[in-house]
């Protein structure tokens, strides 16, 4: 039975986790260039930055790995008078990519959530069997897992046999 | 799966994002050096034992990483209600006795 | 189990189903209830004379269905039982010899023997080349956590017993953090980068239980602190090198600073760059020797490794694990929260009142540590122990009596919390926690073991170098 579902592991990125008091979002938005999601799991892309609400103060940003200065440099600029937490974790974590029309019945073998109400567009911190990951909806039929760097072996693991079990029809 | 509803993202969730914080509505007093050994010790150890509706707090650690309060019953598992941390207990629900169904002859 | 068992349950005043069920064990077997559920309600409804529904059956709990525990099991099995962790320089122990300890989830070098070497002669050596030269160690699994904001040293000062305010960016500090009952639950080195902005490390196996207690106290008991906490754990891999030459090793890579120790002394901190990559470098010790722990981002962590064992060549550095990391401290008297403490010790208790801030009107745990139990002379107290016999080497956990008391049962005094053979001293060393332990100083206790009671001095807990110098090479 054919299963083409691919994972792979993405290259590294730049990644940010900002913090800050609600009334502090509009100024880190203006120093940022563009709005920051305001509802938890929306997801807002300008240019090559990526900003993904993940909880009431709480934003994960990316962006390419040789442009961070892009996110910390405007940011510095306006701690004074907009006070935040911005801390780069980038190499904290690794990206994973699971893309094919069963993606979401793969990742659903670790993921207690209902996938089918994770739209496009959306991610939330989630857990995948024990561990923890932010787990986005980039497409209809692709989606990316950010799982702390040591966490990675085991999350591959647990996609490597659940593949072999849709491959085999079970 | 128990689902828990979150406040903070406003869903009904799997258990599994979750994690048990304790009993709801005890606030570290503001100054520790004034209270007497009785009273701090209260406040270190003494929590109650209700069967029924116990007010504590969860936090949604594999989500939005908030704690948040919960009005349980301890006999059934029922969440009856969740709220924000800084809210008061919702009230129309009181701590209290439910007899055992069992014992009832 | 009979029907006569049921019987004589009522009669003995079970007169719920549940009380017969746990008096006879009726239900508790391989059938799980599903044959002896019904006949055992019905003798007993019988034998109460009331009708069998009245009676009624004990809870049910899942599963209902016999389920197998492969079910229950589902995919975590073989490599997938339980997460193993491992840092990016693992791969070069793996390479290199190691032989693993499990350390929480991550696994971690434990000693690295050379051909022939068990894993005393293995420590051994790796203790002496590190004192006599150089030695670098892998600490990348120890917890690390961001703590940014306007208020973040006003929230130190309320978590960890120390003072933080007056910590000049660039300056780092032991830090101790209590439970709100006044017992020691982990500790570590603190740095502060920039006024904002701290650099706390925790234990490895403490790592989430601290970020998890701070985001505690924060969320719910002060929201208004403008702080915010990250886990910064696997953002950064962390090499030490410690030993009269770890500078020496380090120099050559190190851009953006001043090795000296006029201008790099003893617990600062700089952000340069080490072997190309932006790095946190700390001066601290866990050893006693001359000390360096480089934080790069964590990709590079291997990368690093090698060009410094490469230099250390020059210098015979070798590299040691855990077990060695354990033996040095020990000889330096440094505590291992969860080895030498174990929930009920106090900063009193473990020779560490250094660690609180004397002028701060609060932090967690303060006001236990004045409740009438913490005062008492006779607690529990974290001491030295060196052994009439210095080629005995006291059994970790084991129990200490009186000088001479040979009764049964003997009164237990307290346990041997780490014991190990020091290389340093030629001879055993060993840390205890004995009832009214500093009064004790100079005096014996005994150590009864399997065929053998040992006798023992109490001692102060700093074995090597108590002046302290060679930390200031």
């Amino acid at each position: 039975m054919a299963f083409n579902t691919i994972v792979e592991t993405l290259p590294a990125m730049g990644r940010f986790s900002l913090r800050c008091k609600r009334e502090n979002t509009v100024a880190m938005s203006k120093a940022l260039g563009f709005e920051l999601p305001s509802t938890i799991s929306e997801l807002v892309r300008s240019g090559n930055v990526t900003a993904l609400k993940l909880g009431p103060d709480e934003w994960m940003l990316t962006c390419p790995m040789d442009e961070r200065a892009k996110i910390k440099e405007p940011l510095a600029a306006v701690y004074a008078d907009a006070v935040h937490s911005l801390t780069e974790v980038s190499s904290r974590e690794v990206s994973i990519r699971v893309s094919g029309p069963e993606a979401e019945e793969l990742l659903s073998t670790s993921c207690p959530r209902n996938l089918r109400e994770l739209t496009v567009g959306c991610g939330v911190r989630t857990v995948f069997d024990s561990v923890q990951v932010i787990l986005t909806r980039e497409e209809q039929n692709q989606f990316r897992l950010d799982v702390w760097r040591s966490f990675v072996p085991h999350v591959m693991g647990l996609l490597s046999v659940a593949t072999k079990e849709f491959e085999c029809g079970l | 799966m128990l689902l828990i509803h979150c406040p903070y993202c406003k869903e009904k969730l799997p258990e599994l994002e979750f994690e048990y914080a304790g009993q709801a509505h005890i606030a570290r007093p503001l100054n520790p050096a004034e209270q007497s050994d009785a009273e701090w010790r209260d406040y270190l150890f003494i929590r109650s034992n209700v069967r029924g509706d116990h007010a504590e707090q969860w936090r949604h650690t594999h989500g939005c990483g908030r704690y948040f309060n919960a009005l349980r019953n301890t006999v059934s598992d029922k969440f009856i209600a969740t709220y924000e941390i800084e809210q008061p207990r919702p009230t129309g629900s009181e701590e209290g006795e439910k007899s055992n169904e069992q014992l009832e002859s | 189990m009979t029907a006569k068992d049921i019987r004589l349950a009522v009669r003995e005043g079970m007169l719920s189903i549940e009380h017969v069920k746990r008096f006879t064990t009726n239900g508790m077997a391989t059938d799980q209830g599903k044959m002896s559920n019904m006949n055992g309600l019905k003798i007993a409804a019988d034998e109460l004379g009331r009708p069998a529904p009245k009676v009624g059956l004990t809870t049910f709990r899942p599963p209902y269905t016999p389920t197998t525990f492969g079910t229950f099991a589902g995919y975590h099995k073989d490599e997938l039982f339980e997460v193993t962790r491992k840092t990016k320089i693992d791969s070069w122990a793996e390479e290199n010899g190691a032989v693993f300890e499990p350390v929480s989830l991550w696994r971690r070098a434990w000693y690295y023997p050379k051909a022939g070497e068990d894993i005393h002669a293995a420590v051994a050596r790796e203790c002496r080349e590190t004192r006599a030269s150089v030695g670098m160690f892998d600490a990348s699994t120890l917890g690390k956590i961001e703590v940014v904001g306007p208020d973040a040293a006003e929230f130190m000062n309320r978590m960890y017993t120390n003072p933080w305010s007056k910590l000049a960016p660039g300056r780092c500090r032991y830090g101790l953090l209590l439970g709100e009952d006044g017992f020691i639950r982990d500790d570590g080195v603190i740095g502060r980068i920039s006024q904002d902005r701290f650099h706390v490390t925790t234990t490895t196996g403490g790592a989430a239980r601290v970020l998890t207690m701070m985001e505690h106290f924060l969320q719910t008991e002060w929201p208004d602190l403008d702080v915010w906490l990250t886990s910064t754990t696997e953002q950064w891999s962390t090499i030490a090198l410690n030993g009269p030459n770890a500078r020496k090793v380090l120099e050559p890579f190190v851009k953006g600073t001043d090795l000296s120790t006029e201008a790099f002394p003893h617990m600062a901190l700089r952000e340069c760059t080490v072997g190309g990559f932006e790095a946190r470098l700390f001066r601290v010790s866990f050893t006693g020797e001359l000390g360096f722990e480089v934080n790069v981002p964590s990709e590079h962590g291997r990368a690093l490794w090698e060009m410094l064992y490469q230099e250390g060549k020059k210098y015979d550095m070798c590299v040691y694990g855990t077990e060695t990391m354990h033996v040095l401290r020990a000889e330096k008297g440094y505590i291992i929260v969860g080895q030498d403490t174990d929930g009920t010790v106090t900063p009193a208790d473990a020779g560490l009142t250094w660690a609180i801030g004397k002028k701060k009107p609060d932090f967690v745990g303060k006001r236990s540590l004045t409740r009438p139990d913490m005062l008492l002379s006779n607690r529990k107290q974290l001491v030295g122990l060196l052994t009439e016999d210095p080629s005995v080497v006291l059994e970790e956990g084991a129990q200490i009596v009186e000088s001479g008391d040979t009764s049964i049962p003997a009164k237990m005094l307290g346990h041997v919390t780490s014991s190990y053979w020091s290389e340093s001293l030629g001879r055993s060393i060993a840390m205890a926690l004995i009832e009214g332990g500093f009064e004790r100083d100079g005096k014996s206790i005994d150590v009864p073991m399997p065929g053998q009671t040992h006798r023992a001095t109490v001692t102060g807990t700093v074995f090597y170098d108590p002046d302290g110098e060679r930390i200031n090479l």
